[in-house]
């Protein structure tokens, strides 16, 4: 019984050391933002702090374009997943409902695609977007989140629509259903869990995306979130530590929220995309 | 009449393959295999963004073997491979561990707070996660040296030496992806049925008998997952190391992603980029061929054992 107690006492230990390391930065983030500089600049940090100070969040959004950075990040974001569905959503009831030559090629090359590292888009992407003014440009980015959705997205709808019975689809046909009310009025309806994940995933993957943004985007009225971010860190090298962690906890918001609620979907969603990947 | 209906529903069947086929298509030709066609064309190219059109010329293989030849790509994918094998060894050591032990029964009612502290990290941006950990490591404001002055300890440039450079860039790396793992790793030892643990425990068979026996073999598909994916998410590094050393000290803790990312944006050589980018691409296959190779001879061993 007593080796039991100490066993549950090391646990208990071990728990909690991973458990500081897991929480503790995002506390850290927290409590930073709302700190004022002289809390901050202090040779023993504090851990604790009795007020919330807001000043770290005005300031940034009156000294920095954060608020401009936030609304491209919401707009680019939700277009990219919006766009991505609908697109995705097509091609994957396409694949589960019609078979034609080359269908299996078809769909292996959308995994191949999946494959490709981002650096082999970033390259072509800057020249030829050059050549067709749309660097610098919110619909450019989109596009090019939109590919980088797409095969991912793509495979998920495959698999969600290949849960759906065939014979739903020739009852409905013998109905006089045609192929576009088949579509929207019976697979999409029964695909609404997947439609959740693939959006948060899809959205998700737009909030974060970084590389190719960083090279697309240069002046600060187009650029999203993360090289707004970025741009704090390295191009004013003394962005005070409490602007940074305010806009740090500003870029966490949605993936918080999603995180605590949807946690269900997203692991299904990673799982469901990569085992058969 | 009636083949006549036929034929009329075939076609317009096949007319309705097109339109719901099509949009994916275009899209993924136009902005997917066209643009990477691009890249491999001009990774045969001299070709600097920052020069001339008339100096773009064809040169053959030269940028593959200037490449290859480059001590810096070789360093860099030398630290790459490191920092991925470190870091996805720890995502699965400590996501199964949190996940064994948030699934056993008495860990049940504080189970649902942790997870929810530990999943946080999952879902936020690399680069968010860069800021944050700035904030940390921070030479003199960090939170880090300001525990270690506390205490009494001198404090550490933790980003300007390599050792430690790259030993949190591995911590950071692994903080924000062992909470994914965690939670299939979770799901995946709820897929273990009760009554095989309980009747090996009637057994008499110690719990580490029973995870290396039984629960190991039954979720080892789970952790093939996790180790492909986190593998071949990893070995892409960017974002963190951009950010958080962008490449310092020096250039040791340059990844592969970021060696090619500033040959072609910092020192504009977009062909010699592409053909790194193209290299880059080819290991990545290679080692997704090997994964797939590795694990599926490993199934059928152990299914050969299962059978004698």
């Amino acid at each position: 019984m007593k080796s039991h107690g100490m066993r549950a006492f090391l646990i208990l230990l071990g728990m909690t050391l991973i458990g500081v390391f897991f929480f503790f930065p995002l506390y850290w983030t927290f409590i930073t933002s709302f700190k004022t500089s002289s809390q901050i600049f202090v040779e023993k940090p504090l851990f604790i702090i009795d007020t919330l100070y807001l000043s770290n969040y005005i300031e940034i959004f009156q000294k920095t374009n954060v608020a401009t950075f936030f609304l491209n990040s919401v707009v680019v974001s939700g277009a990219t997943t919006v766009i991505s569905l609908v697109i995705a959503t097509m091609a994957g009831f396409g694949f589960c409902r019609y078979s034609f030559i080359g269908k299996n090629a078809l769909q292996n090359s959308v995994l191949i695609v999946r494959m490709i590292p981002a650096l082999v888009y970033t390259i072509p992407y800057y020249i030829i977007y050059n050549k067709l003014h749309l660097l610098d440009t919110i619909i450019g980015l989109i596009l090019a989140y939109i590919a980088f959705a797409l095969p991912l997205a793509i495979w998920l709808a495959i698999n969600f629509f290949s849960e759906i019975p065939k014979e739903l689809y020739e009852s409905a046909e013998i109905d006089g259903c045609s192929e576009y009310r088949i579509y929207s009025s019976i697979a999409l309806p029964l695909v609404k869990a997947g439609l959740v994940v693939i959006a948060i995933l899809v959205f998700i993957g737009a909030w974060n995306e970084f590389g190719l943004a960083l090279v697309l985007q240069a002046s600060d009225a187009k650029k999203t979130l993360p090289i707004g971010i970025a741009s704090m860190i390295q191009t004013h090298k003394d962005t005070p530590s409490g602007s940074l962690a305010a806009a740090g906890m500003l870029a966490m918001i949605p993936a918080v929220i999603l995180s605590l609620t949807t946690q269900k979907y997203i692991v299904k969603g990673t799982m469901a995309g990569a085992v058969k990947g | 009449m009636k083949s006549f209906d036929g034929r009329k529903t075939n076609r317009s069947k096949r007319n309705a393959a097109i339109v719901f086929l099509a949009p994916a298509v275009v899209f993924l030709l136009l902005f997917s295999v066209i643009p990477m066609l691009y890249s491999f064309g001009i990774s045969f190219f001299r070709y600097n963004t920052s020069m001339a059109a008339n100096t773009i010329k064809f040169i053959g293989v030269q940028n593959y073997i200037n490449v290859l030849t480059d001590k810096q790509f070789l360093e860099s994918a030398g630290w790459t491979f490191t920092f991925t094998v470190f870091a996805v060894l720890l995502n699965v050591v400590l996501g199964m561990t949190l996940a064994v032990i948030l699934t056993t029964s008495y860990w049940n009612r504080v189970s649902k707070i942790y997870r929810t502290f530990f999943t946080m990290p999952m879902m936020i941006a690399p680069i968010v996660t860069a800021t944050i950990w700035k904030l940390i490591f921070s030479p003199v404001y960090g939170v880090l040296n300001g525990i270690l002055y506390t205490l009494g300890f001198e404090r550490v440039n933790w980003m300007s030496q390599t050792v430690t450079a790259r030993i949190a860039l591995i911590a950071v790396e692994v903080w924000a992806t062992t909470p994914l793992c965690m939670l299939i790793f979770i799901a995946a030892l709820k897929t273990v049925p009760d009554e095989i643990l309980e009747a090996a425990t009637i057994d008499g068979g110690s719990w580490v008998q029973k995870f290396r026996r039984i629960i190991l073999p039954l979720i080892r598909n789970f952790i093939t997952l996790v180790i492909t994916m986190r593998f071949m998410d990893s070995i892409r590094m960017f974002d963190i190391v951009y950010n958080l050393t962008n490449g310092g000290p020096g250039t040791s803790t340059e990844t592969l992603a970021s060696t090619i990312y500033k040959k072609a944006f910092r020192y504009y050589e977009v062909g010699e980029g592409s053909a790194g980018a193209i290299i880059f691409f080819v290991l990545i296959i290679l080692f997704s061929l090997m994964f797939m190779k590795l694990f599926s001879e490993k199934e059928e061993r152990t299914n050969r054992r299962r059978k004698a």
